[in-house]
């Protein structure tokens, strides 16, 4: 699975509007460290390690490696994030085997993740986020050790210094500790405490790098895209309301695919006199169903979580919550899919617990019950549906690298718009390497496609 | 089999089937095989009927010609299409920026296909595409197109 998808993300070239500026940027700075100290002091997003990290991979590139060090980079991290998906998930028996095999399908069909992977920029940090804190819950889940201890302090800052998300690694510790993984121990986290605290300081204090505002971007709202200003105009005076309608966007957007990005698609297309599609059936039906075993998971195990009785499976979803939860939170200024990406990995963490539980409790009734029968149909249309979605993965990553590689055609005239010009020879030639990189490679020709995936897959 | 992994099976199944289509793909890739029905491919005027600007300049760069004629196949721009000009084939399947790219790349528009260019873009009603030829061309645009133009 984790090959397939490095497949995919190989298809695809560097995007074009969010990744050739921070590349031009890098091409500028003298070292790491001045990419690092610069990006320190940028107002609203406190993101020094993000525009660190593409330096290195930059310099590392040394002019014409761009897209080895790049889509490289990239493919590691996908590698990591299955490895630690597995080794979180501890596989011992063949129903786990089994329920693992659906766990990943939820992992790479849920709508979260495409944006890890469907969009090639220079590092994807989105990504970098989910593997840090999946590396979290694995520290967690360990023998421990002082060097466990280390790599978890580590961890949160590399994480907390890359994007806001990274703070999450704070929160699958924490939770992971309260439901009684002792694998980084109490000390730790008094100083993961400490570190979380001298963050706040930096940000808040020292850079004074502050919090995005409303009109930072669009943001989907009900059934509408409100651009800045309308927003501006909407909720400038108590801004409040549109903070709470995100938080509760994100969440329901994770566990039932509905709203995306903060647009709800059946009233849209309803409203729009459209017949609904099959990829809202096929993504909101998949999810209420796993969310549903969730819930019955949830309702089955609450008394004894609540007495602080906990077994393996209880801790991956309550931690699991905890990270859905917070990065609902941490979404309040405007929602994305691609925010919710840490939330969407834990969420197929859930599920994997969940759905094993279900399959194990509807095994044990006695014959001529007919739930076991209704159980199989059950997963037999999860199973079915998370296995459409992770093709619907693949698809939308196919088709987004023909979009792009026809965006690099007008790289300069987009250049232009932008206000930008290269400044160099060196920032010339790395336009040209990255959109002959681009144009040179041939994919996947959308003319040869039938028409239904664009409906199914959408 | 116990079962809870008969239960297992269900849900985990059709995770594994694909998994399993995907390594047989991976594999027949790895090894230089097609497992799909091979397709010739396109033509300069084919990419240019379906708006691929990437391909068309990948497709000159590996020497074609781009005022060179090619059949465009069915399915693409209606029926199929007797060799045509990449030229004709951008303004008949209203690709104005392919045939903007096109003549970047050297396609030319020259006393011989002029009238023909001018008068396909003045039937589709193209108004870019008019104006993109009357610029590439010193001549006066045709006083009257066949009919039908």
């Amino acid at each position: 699975m984790a090959t397939a998808v490095s497949m995919s993300v190989l298809a695809s070239p560097v995007q074009l509007s969010d990744s050739l500026v921070p590349l031009l940027q890098a091409q500028e700075f003298p070292s790491v460290f001045e990419a690092v100290r610069v990006s320190a002091n940028n107002s609203a997003y406190f993101r020094p390690f993000r525009i660190g990290q593409i330096q290195v991979l930059y310099q590392w590139a040394d002019g014409q490696r761009y897209f080895l060090a790049f889509r490289g980079f990239h493919v590691l991290l996908v590698a990591a994030l299955f490895a630690c998906f597995v080794t979180v998930l501890r596989v011992t028996t063949a129903l786990d085997f089994l329920m693992a095999a659906l766990a990943m399908t939820v992992l790479v069909g849920h709508h979260a993740f495409l944006g890890t992977v469907w969009e090639a920029y220079p590092i994807n940090h989105f990504l970098e986020v989910c593997v840090l804190c999946l590396f979290a819950l694995v520290l967690s889940r360990s023998g421990g050790g002082w060097w466990v201890d280390l790599l978890a302090m580590l961890t949160f800052a590399a994480a907390a210094l890359t994007l806001e998300s990274g703070l999450l690694v704070c929160v699958v510790l924490w939770a992971a500790w309260l439901a009684g993984w002792r694998g980084v121990s109490g000390r730790a986290l008094v100083v993961l405490g400490v570190l979380l605290g001298g963050y706040l300081y930096l940000r808040f204090g020292y850079f004074a790098t502050g919090l995005p505002g409303l009109d930072e971007r669009d943001s989907g709202f009900w059934t509408t895209r409100l651009s800045p200003v309308e927003l501006r105009q909407r909720f400038g005076a108590d801004p409040r309301p549109f903070y709470v309608y995100n938080v509760v966007a994100s969440l329901l957007g994770v566990l039932f695919a509905e709203p995306r990005a903060g647009l709800y698609s059946v009233p849209l297309q309803i409203e729009r006199g459209l017949t609904i599609v099959p990829s809202t059936y096929l993504t909101i039906g998949t999810s209420a169903a796993t969310t549903a075993c969730i819930g019955w998971f949830v309702w089955r195990h609450a008394r004894e979580w609540v007495r602080g009785q906990f077994d393996d499976a209880g801790r991956l979803v309550c931690v699991a919550f905890a990270v859905m939860g917070a990065n609902a939170v941490i979404s309040y200024g405007y929602t994305k899919d691609e925010i919710m990406s840490p939330g969407g990995v834990f969420y197929a963490v859930a599920a994997y617990a969940a759905v094993r539980e279900v399959a194990a409790v509807a095994a044990r009734r006695t014959p001529g019950h007919r739930r076991p029968e209704l159980v199989a149909v059950l997963l037999l249309l999860v199973g079915c549906g998370w296995s459409l979605r992770t093709v619907g993965t693949h698809y939308q990553t196919h088709m987004m690298a023909y979009t792009i590689r026809q965006q690099w055609v007008d790289a300069d005239r987009w250049l232009e718009g932008q206000g930008l010009r290269p400044k160099n020879d060196g920032q010339r030639q790395l336009i040209r390497v990255l959109r002959d990189d681009a144009i040179n490679v041939t994919g996947v020709q959308p003319a040869f496609l039938p028409k239904w995936p664009e409906r199914w897959f959408r | 089999m116990s079962r809870d992994t008969t239960l297992g099976l269900y849900g985990g199944g059709p995770a594994l089937l694909l998994t399993g289509a995907l390594v047989v793909l991976m594999v027949a890739a790895a090894a230089g095989g097609r497992p799909f029905p091979p397709r010739e491919p396109l033509t300069l005027a084919e990419l240019t009927a379906v708006g691929d600007r990437a391909g068309i300049i990948r497709t000159v760069r590996l020497g074609v010609n781009p005022n060179e004629s090619s059949p465009v196949r069915a399915g693409l721009l209606g029926d199929r299409l007797d060799p045509t000009a990449p030229l004709e084939v951008a303004i008949i399947a209203n690709q104005a920026d392919a045939l903007r790219l096109l003549m970047e790349l050297g396609a030319i528009v020259h006393s011989g296909n002029y009238q023909r260019l001018w008068c396909l873009a003045r039937q589709s009603r193209n108004a870019d595409a008019m104006a993109a030829v009357e610029a590439a061309s010193p001549d006066a645009p045709p006083a009257q197109c066949p009919e039908g133009g």
